[in-house]
């Protein structure tokens, strides 16, 4: 029996059973709540805000963080107690740690917006950054978000694809509409201290601080001091 | 209602959502030694180019052209394809969800073409830096360092390799590949060496690097910070670049390998790059012809420019001519054979002095018996073939007249010397050689 005929077969079978479990189903219950939400999807809306595209546009820090649990300031007070003082926010601390070192060499590796075109189409656009021979340069991806939640690819021009300017991102990205911004970045002090961030609409998910010997690393408000 | 729920039941029982394959199998221990097996036996720098496997069906991979990272996670899809297991990576697009074997989108194709329909979505979207996520640090250990692990450099020198098998030795057999451009080969690269640790590591030899061995993450720690993954070491942080290698030999190691045997290597080595590099050059004048000899843009410059080619080239040389010297400096020359021994003195005349120095008082010298890595380069001036060998080679390379630059006619590239010329086209980036003696 063929791939396609077992599945065929099979298929009939589920249509069967469906059938009779139907026919066997008691009538639905009266005064459903159509405007109850889970609490799961609340959680979500809470913790996911809106991307704002303005960069000194005030974001609300993620709960995980805002509400920080024990292991950040444990983690961070074991680690660099100089450092983290009264903070007991991961953006607040990587702030000032960046502001301890504004001669540190940055370096972004992606920028990734999801946006929706006007026709409600969820999008996605990577922007990659590499350093081939040393200097930076920008790779533009596109993808649309198909019924599975997965992307597919679209093909764009080489020539807009390779090392893009903003303009042209602009054409391809609607900034408008973003909801999303996720990017990856790193600083390196050129004296030892490294650290490398991953971020959600300016909020830190994850980080890792390599200094004096030591890590001190929080991925989702999980935080570790290692020494 | 009732009828609507009727019809879409129908619907959904009669349509074929087939995945890209379905999975019988769990992975488990025995499940990945099989798959370092398979590797070990079948993984090779044809995989992509013959066009049967060995008992002579038709080979359904053929004329996939894959560069460094999609080398890499075709290992490990196709033997999951092969074998009824699952596959499972996280959306370097930055989605939550996880793409699969499960996918459905290719459904209305048949199996053998839904396979490749796959392959080519996920080298879409794959790179080096999809494979962080998907990986994670390996404990340095000949339980841990097997056929099938990978090796990933910094984000800055994004290059992977597949190990395909660990000689007793303690020497790896690589397979990779570099960018991929229109007239690439189908045929990938393999070499028998540990690479450069200080390029693997170049400017971040902490964790967050990602660089060294590395192997897959079970599908449930996808979604873990690589640090909570099973398995996760940072053994290979703690070590120096510079003996990275070094250390992973002798810890692979359970035989050692003769002076002799490990010049043989290392020449093989060297002689598998040169070619590499003809073939590199090859490629772009390819390009250049088709494109009539216009100026690069700065993508194609970036796809056909060979400044990390180069560095690997001059770095295998930088190893073999360290290791002779280690051998005079230990009065072991007796461990060489005379003809060897010939070989390398062509090779390298002054060893109590700087490759560059040496370099650059060595005379051109005729092709010979002595002669290694004899090979033909194109030259666009004259229309013809011109031989070279690995003694004119290095030493064009260490006096800086190997050119990295695409936009350079071959025999520019292969360090002839033409008075007066100057090319007119753009160039980007630092394509000067940098290496550590």
């Amino acid at each position: 029996m063929s791939n396609r005929q077992k599945l065929l077969f099979a298929g009939g079978l589920v249509f069967v059973f469906l059938v009779i479990q139907f026919y066997s189903m008691p009538p639905p219950a009266t005064g459903v709540n159509s405007n109850e939400i889970s609490s799961s999807a609340k959680e979500l809306e809470k913790t996911i805000p809106l991307a704002n595209h303005g960069q000194d546009a005030e974001q609300k820090p993620l709960d995980a963080f805002a509400n920080p649990s024990a292991t950040f300031s444990t983690a961070a007070k074991l680690c660099f107690p100089e450092l983290v003082g009264d903070t007991t926010l991961a953006n607040d601390f990587i702030k000032d740690w960046k502001s301890l070192h504004s001669q540190a060499l940055e370096r972004i590796d992606y920028i990734h917006y999801f946006y929706k075109d006007k026709s409600g189409q969820e999008w996605r656009a990577q922007v990659l950054y590499n350093y081939p021979n040393g200097r930076p340069t920008r790779e533009l991806k596109l993808y649309k978000v198909l019924e599975d939640g997965l992307p597919d690819p679209v093909q764009i021009d080489a020539k807009e694809k390779s090392n893009p300017s903003d303009t042209v991102l602009a054409n391809y990205i609607n900034f408008d509409s973003v909801f999303e911004t996720q990017k990856k970045w790193s600083l390196d002090d050129g004296k030892g201290a490294q650290i490398e961030v991953e971020e959600s609409n300016s909020q830190i998910i994850e980080f890792q601080l390599f200094q004096d010997g030591k890590i001190f690393r929080c991925h989702d408000g999980d935080c570790e001091c290692k020494k | 209602m009732s009828l609507a729920a009727l019809i879409t039941c129908l619907f959904v029982s009669f349509s074929t959502f087939a995945q890209v394959w379905s999975d019988t199998e769990v992975w488990s221990d025995k499940k990945e030694k099989e798959y370092s097996e398979w590797v070990k036996k079948t993984w090779g720098k044809d995989f992509f180019s013959r066009k049967s496997n060995t008992d002579e069906t038709p080979n359904i991979f053929y004329g996939l052209r894959v560069d460094c990272a999609d080398n890499v996670y075709s290992t490990r899809i196709i033997f999951a394809y092969l074998n009824g297991l699952p596959f499972a990576m996280n959306d370097a697009s930055g989605g939550k969800k996880l793409i699969s074997n499960k996918m459905s989108r290719w459904d209305k194709l048949l199996e053998k073409d839904r396979i490749r329909k796959f392959l080519f979505y996920v080298y879409d979207i794959v790179s080096t830096k999809s494979l962080p996520n998907d990986t994670y640090p390996v404990k340095v250990s000949p339980d841990t360092i097997v056929p099938g692990t990978l090796i990933l450099t910094v984000e800055l020198n994004h290059h992977s390799w597949i190990i395909k098998n660990i000689f007793p030795t303690g020497i790896p057999h690589l397979v990779y590949n570099s960018t991929v451009g229109a007239y690439s080969s189908l045929v990938l690269q393999e070499r028998k060496t540990w690479p450069n640790g200080e390029w693997v590591f170049e400017d971040n030899v902490t964790p967050a690097g990602n660089a060294g061995v590395r192997y897959w993450r079970k599908e449930s720690e996808l979604k873990l910070p690589v640090w909570k993954v099973t398995g996760y070491s940072e053994e290979q942080y703690a070590l120096k670049p510079g003996k990275w290698k070094y250390e992973l030999q002798k810890a692979l190691q359970n035989s050692k390998e003769t002076n002799q045997q490990k010049v043989g290597r290392l020449v093989e080595n060297v002689c598998a790059d040169v070619q590499q590099r003809i073939d590199a050059v090859k490629e772009s004048e390819m390009f250049l012809k088709a494109s009539n000899y216009q100026c690069l843009s700065e993508a194609d410059f970036d796809t056909y420019s060979t400044p990390s080619r180069d560095r690997r080239l001059a770095d295998e040389i930088i190893e073999l001519r360290n290791f002779i010297k280690q051998i005079v400096l230990e009065r072991t020359e007796i461990s060489l054979d005379e003809k060897t021994w010939l070989q390398m003195k062509l090779l390298f005349p002054q060893l109590e002095i700087s490759i560059a120095a040496e370099s650059n008082t060595q005379k051109g010298q005729n092709i010979s018996t002595s002669s290694l890595c004899r090979s033909k380069y194109f030259s666009r001036s004259l229309m013809a073939e011109k031989s070279i060998d690995l003694a004119e080679i290095k030493r064009r390379l260490f006096t800086y007249r190997i050119s990295s630059n695409p936009n350079d006619p071959p025999e520019i590239r292969f360090g002839d010397l033409v008075p007066g010329y100057k090319s007119e086209c753009p160039s980007w980036g630092n394509l000067k050689l940098n290496y550590v003696e």
